[in-house]
């Protein structure tokens, strides 16, 4: 190095050290700083003044603790809940109930409205009304119709029985053939529990009272619904055409009688009307029969199911120590396995989560490690 | 006689609230912080700004000091932040004052204008630097800063930080050897 150089070298360094040097007091600066700390800072800046503290150990290790505790919980949760279903006690057994609560019956004639009171598994309907051509009511009569009414009556019966086919044959006994009733369709079918039947009597509605009392007799009656379709309109529609087409093919008959004498054509004419006029009348003939026929005959559908009785357990009063035994007993178990199920939980997530415990493990000490090698961190 | 508590002690003191221990630290530090911030942005103003605003932020973070490091590493470290952050706010670095000579000059006309034109020269040269080589240089060549302080400051190995000074030194001897010639 030559002496220019060495001289050259001497003044950069005499001249870098005088660009960092200070000359004069210092002009107390930390003074002026303790009251500018001391003023309102932002959240922002407090906030990040807070996170910058450390964290003391004994709060970080209970942290840790309630953050595992918290993991283990909540990935645990769903498989505790799974518990083994617990055993079931056999308690008091009560009453079946009735297999169905009957709907009152629905009258389309007048205005009767329903009343249905339950005795002992049946249903009696009663009528307030009595004029109206109500339901026969148990033990009372047929029904009193006025001489003007024509109702068309339908009764649905639901019943139950020990012996499904025994009420069948019995339910079929009560058509009385000589007074024209008859049994429109009859049907047994299954065996044991699957045991069906079904019936539709063709019954006079004088008897229909009698009947239905009959075959509510014959086991428990689960639903009995009636219907009345008053056709007294049509009834009288009907005889007051039928008299007119009368009237007409009489009229006709006596204008062929007064013309003998008459040509050919206008007698051919004539006889012509009197044949519509006839057919018409027994068209109207064949309907009021119909209309009379499903008046004086109502129909019962009866369908017949077997009852199921189930036997009724009577809790015994000396067993009642018994019965606290085995709750107690049945209590100790599920808690047991409930206990069980929390230890399998909490085993299936340390090992099942072995290797991303070990991970998190790992990562904890590499940031640790990392952390101690690092230089203060300057604000 | 007691040993003088050690810089990490009174800053823990003044954090317990002892608010002379900050003073006593001011007193050894604050000077020597001034001039080295007063070499990073080129002007005294700045400078105050700086070390003022480091105070500030030394004040409200003192209980957060873990001691991994020195005090005096952290302080500079503090201060260099904010000049970074001045800079970064556009402040211009003033343009190269006549500075005092840390040792008396040469009384004459001619050899104060060298000096100054030597100040100026040198100022800008550094100022050229780019931003690692200028630290390494203004750290080294500061005042009670070692290499191996100015290392732990600016968070490097000290082979990388005498790599940089050996750069910085000759950029800047080129720098004013053409200037010289000029």
């Amino acid at each position: 190095m030559t002496n220019e150089s060495h001289e050259t070298d001497e003044k950069l360094d005499r001249e870098l050290r005088t660009l960092t040097a200070w000359k004069g007091e210092s002009p107390q600066l930390w003074k002026r700083a303790l009251v500018e700390a001391g003023s309102p800072r932002s959240v922002a800046s407090r906030l990040w003044r807070f996170m910058g503290r450390p964290i003391p150990k004994r709060f970080l290790a209970v942290g840790v603790a309630a953050a595992a505790v918290l993991i283990i919980v909540a990935v645990g949760l769903p498989d505790l809940g799974k518990a083994r279903p617990a055993r079931r006690v056999a308690g008091l057994a009560s009453q079946p109930p009735p297999a169905s609560m009957a709907p009152s019956p629905s009258y389309r004639f007048g205005s009767a409205p329903e009343v249905a009171a339950f005795t002992d598994y049946r249903w009696v309907i009663s009528t307030r009304d009595e004029s109206a051509t109500a339901l026969p009511t148990r033990g009372a009569g047929a029904p009193q119709e006025s001489a003007d009414r024509h109702v068309i009556r339908k009764v649905t019966m639901e019943l139950t029985s020990t012996d499904v086919a025994a009420t069948f044959l019995r339910a079929r006994q009560l058509v009385s053939e000589a007074g024209g009733e008859y049994i429109e369709q009859s049907s047994l079918a299954g065996e044991g529990d699957s045991t069906r039947a079904s019936l539709t009597l063709r019954v006079s509605a004088s008897r229909l009272s009698d009947v239905l009392n009959e075959l509510r007799k014959l086991g428990v009656v689960v639903s009995e619904e009636a219907r009345g379709e008053d056709v007294t309109n049509q009834v009288v529609d009907l005889d007051a055409r039928l008299r007119n087409e009368r009237r007409v093919e009489q009229e006709l008959l006596e204008l062929l009688d007064s013309r003998d004498d008459s040509p050919l054509e206008e007698i051919l004419k004539l006889r012509s009307e009197i044949a519509k006029v006839r057919t018409q009348i027994e068209r109207y003939t064949a309907q009021q029969e119909r209309l009379s026929r499903l008046v004086s005959l109502a129909t019962v559908l009866v369908i017949i199911r077997p009852e199921k009785i189930e036997p009724v357990e009577v809790p015994d009063e000396a067993s009642l120590w018994t019965y606290f035994k085995d709750s107690i007993g049945d209590s100790w178990q599920r808690g047991v396995a409930f206990l069980a199920d929390t230890v399998a939980g909490i085993v299936g997530v340390i090992v099942g989560g072995i290797v991303w415990w070990t991970l998190l493990i790992a990562a904890v000490v590499l940031i640790r490690r990392h952390l101690r090698t690092m230089p203060e961190p300057a604000p | 006689m007691a040993d003088p508590m050690t810089d990490e002690q009174l800053l823990a003191s003044f954090a317990a609230g002892d608010t002379a221990a900050l003073g006593a630290l001011a007193e050894r530090h604050e000077r020597a912080l001034l001039g080295f911030a007063r070499g990073v942005l080129g002007g005294e103003d700045l400078a105050r700004d700086a070390v003022q605003d480091a105070w500030v932020r030394v004040i409200r973070h003192a209980g957060s000091f873990r001691g991994r490091s020195t005090f005096k590493t952290w302080m500079y470290r503090i201060v260099i932040n904010r000049c970074n952050e001045i800079k970064g706010k556009g402040r211009r670095r003033l343009a190269a004052l006549p500075m005092d000579a840390g040792e008396p000059a040469a009384h004459t006309p001619a050899a104060e204008h060298s000096v100054a034109e030597l100040n100026g020269t040198l100022a800008r040269a550094v100022d050229e630097l780019d931003e690692r080589k200028r630290m390494a240089v203004l750290l080294c060549y500061h005042e009670g800063i070692t290499h191996e302080l100015a290392a732990e400051i600016l968070g490097v190995p000290l082979g990388t930080l005498k790599s940089r000074l050996n750069a910085a030194l000759n950029q800047l001897r080129g720098r004013l050897s053409e200037e010289a010639v000029r």
